[in-house]
């Protein structure tokens, strides 16, 4: 049988957090401060408070939300023969958001991230087998801060054929977005009807939304495209510092911004998210790589499946600054968990410190670790051909299964074949030069980037996306703040560089 | 009533986070004739032993933040009226106007540094989040503030940081504060960048900076 599905709480447990949140959703509500989103939410039944912001909302609006929310959807990639199932029993795994930080593999040092950056991980990932999408994971820092996005999306387009997402970071940045991956799937119908854009929403924990980034995920849902509604609650900060109560709290900030999605589009797909975790006491800063967050993740997939939503969890983090014996096991653990609980789309590669900090190896180490975890899943299968009693009565006693035909069917269906993990004996180990893991990772992913090509882009999109991008380049940061509707510069403060 | 019986119940209440209970430890202390100046000076120097405790790793921050809230409480609502009153006045290690910048409504980090400030005896106005540029710059001028802390969670609101720079420099007292900011994703060089006096990356650090720019031990 396949390993059983990890399991933290009861079906009273989840009964009971359940009503709960909804006690929260109907007592205090969530403060959202964009008033076409109150609109609309008070027109569907919420009790709006025009002063405080606070808006709350009876069950029957989460339950026909639920109605609405479908339990799976597929995300395609940039081409339609790349797409992924997400929801039901399906496992995906990601880059981690949003490290702004690389720990430079020729000089060992951290540096900030740059746009070579953003496409050497888009490459690389374009090469790996178990790395499926990547989002706007790595932070830019040599463009201006206006065309990040849109330096994005071209660097994506360009270098992988996989899938593409991005935070909805308000009004005029969602609307590029959209044009601009409109223009790689061939229009606006195309992308709606096969969404390629995973957008990430996160509630600002406890009970608050951030105004700027959810009239950005409006557009996405307008759209259809697929949103990831995370809170990244800390318990003992910004959420109760019993791991229950900050299960009842997440549950309410996830529900009522689903409530949200399938108002503005009914039927839009939504994932049931987490990056929640605990403050760690004695620094007060988050602990992603805890134990505890493990427990969370698996709560929350036993969440989302209560309410028939895919789920998504940020894993496989840690706090330690280096590539070392914590993060191994930090990242190792919390993404066993999040695996083993069947989170649907689990975002865990390539990063240390808090998710701050990536690194080249660590892609290539936590590739390795998927495949091992994937592997852990398929639990022990049990049949006629398994059993294999025949082949043990023809070896029988003393012979050997080295070169048996059953072995040569079947070894590669058994076992996981490692690419980094080397189990060769300490003398032949020192003869090819004492190499760590690390060591390995490097010359693995410097070859694929040598090698590797990725399928080229059409050049016509490549044309589009690059007079978009100069459009872009003309526009000040206030431009964008006028698009939310934002008076900045009361007293006339100057311009940004 | 010695000081150090004073300086015993003040403990007591403190790690019990008993607000009411060190109300009235402090309003009998001062019906007995002590000084409300001497009543400061212990709570801190109460709060100060809980903060090395906390470095230790004796206590924590919960604790440590509940014991600053109960003390700050009791400043206000006890102290600060019968200081007035005697005439007397108090002159804070440092002056300092926190908030999270515009934009931005994390608050934690810089709820947790506005309380260690707190408990190492600085004053600390706190502008609370999403706060405008220019609200920094007006209130520390107002308050003739030593510090302005700007604090930012998002890669996209760390830019304000400059913009409160700016402020400061806008209503000329640049050279009058020390600027110093913080949050998850500030590093050294945008310190530099942006010209701030120095950037901690948490509570403990933040506190031996602004003393270490005020040049207090």
């Amino acid at each position: 049988m396949k390993l059983p599905r990890l399991e933290v709480l009861s079906s009273d447990d989840i009964t009971q957090i359940h009503n709960a949140s909804m006690e929260i959703l109907e007592d205090v509500g969530v403060k959202i401060d964009v008033g076409e989103a109150r609109e609309i939410l008070r027109k569907a039944g919420a009790e709006v408070n025009e002063e405080s912001h606070m808006v709350k909302m009876p069950e029957y609006m989460v339950k026909e939300a639920l109605n609405k929310a479908p339990s799976q959807f597929i995300l395609y990639g940039r081409e339609e023969k790349f797409k992924l199932r997400v929801g039901g029993d399906t496992l995906t795994f990601t880059f981690s958001p949003t490290p702004v930080k690389i720990i430079d593999s020729e000089t060992g040092k951290v540096r900030e991230t740059t746009l070579k950056d953003v496409e050497n991980k888009y490459r690389l990932i374009d090469a790996l087998k178990y790395i499926n999408t990547s989002h706007t994971d790595v932070w830019a820092h040599d463009v201006p801060l206006t065309t990040i996005h849109a330096y994005e999306i071209l660097t994506w387009a360009k270098n992988t054929i996989k899938c593409f997402g991005i935070g909805p970071y308000g009004v005029m940045a969602s609307q590029d977005v959209i044009n601009m991956v409109s223009m790689v799937a061939g229009g606006e119908e195309e992308l709606i009807k096969k969404p390629r854009i995973i957008g990430f929403y996160n509630p600002v924990s406890p009970l608050q939304t951030s105004d700027i980034v959810m009239r950005g995920m409006m557009i996405f849902n307008r759209y259809k495209q697929p949103m990831i509604i995370a809170p990244e609650a800390q318990a003992g900060a910004t959420a109760p510092s019993t791991l229950a109560g900050l299960l009842v709290q997440q549950n309410a900030e996830i529900l009522s911004s689903l409530v949200l999605c399938e108002l503005v589009s009914p039927g839009t797909p939504v994932l049931y998210g987490t990056v929640s975790t605990i403050t760690d006491m004695r620094t007060g800063n988050i602990a992603l790589g805890s134990i505890e967050t493990g427990l969370i993740y698996a709560a929350s997939a036993q969440l989302a499946k209560f309410y028939r939503l895919p789920s998504r969890a940020l894993a496989g983090t840690s706090e330690s600054m280096l590539v070392d014996i914590q993060a191994g096991f930090e990242k190792a653990l919390t993404l066993f968990m999040a695996a083993a609980a069947r989170i649907n789309y689990i975002t865990c590669a390539g990063t240390i410190e808090s998710s701050i900090t990536t690194n080249m190896e660590l892609i290539m180490i936590d590739e390795e670790l998927i495949g091992m975890i994937r592997r852990s899943l398929e639990g022990i299968e049990v049949n006629e051909n398994t059993l294999a009693v025949d082949v043990i009565k023809e070896v029988g006693a003393g012979g050997s299964y080295l070169s048996h035909k059953h072995t040569l069917k079947n070894f590669q269906k058994e076992q996981y074949i490692p690419f980094l993990i080397d189990r060769s004996k300490r003398e032949v180990w020192e003869k090819r030069g004492s190499k760590s893991i690390i060591d390995v990772a490097r010359e693995k992913w410097q070859k694929i980037l040598k090698e590797h090509q990725p399928e080229p882009l059409d050049k016509s999109i490549e044309k589009n996306l690059l007079d978009y991008l100069e459009m872009v380049k003309k526009r000040t940061l206030d431009d964008y703040f006028k698009a939310e509707g934002i008076e900045r510069r009361p007293t006339g403060l100057p311009n940004l560089p | 009533m010695s000081e150090e019986k004073i300086r015993k119940d003040i403990e007591e209440a403190l790690l019990e986070f008993e607000e009411e209970k060190l109300a009235k430890i402090l309003k009998d202390s001062l019906d007995k004739g002590v000084s409300p100046l001497k009543l400061i000076d212990v709570l801190t120097d109460v709060l100060r032993d809980f903060g090395d405790k906390f470095e230790s790793g004796e206590f924590f921050l919960p604790q440590l933040i509940a014991a600053g809230d109960a003390a700050q409480g009791a400043i206000k609502e006890v102290l600060e009226p019968a200081l007035k009153k005697s005439g007397e006045s108090r002159e804070p290690v440092g002056r300092v106007v926190i908030g999270t910048v515009f934009g931005d409504i994390h608050d934690i980090g810089k709820n947790i540094v506005a309380s260690m400030l707190f408990a190492n005896g600085f004053e600390v106005y706190d502008l609370g989040k999403d706060v405008q540029p220019e609200e920094f710059a007006k209130k520390a001028k107002e308050l003739n503030a030593d510090i302005v802390g700007a604090s930012a969670m998002l890669t996209m609101t760390m830019q304000e940081q400059l913009n409160v720079a700016k402020a400061l420099e806008q209503y000329g007292i640049r050279d009058k504060v020390k600027y110093i900011i913080g949050g998850a994703i500030v590093t050294e060089k945008w310190a530099e960048e942006i010209g701030a006096d120095g950037f901690a990356t948490d509570a403990v650090e933040a506190v031996k900076l602004a003393k270490e720019l005020l040049g207090v031990t």
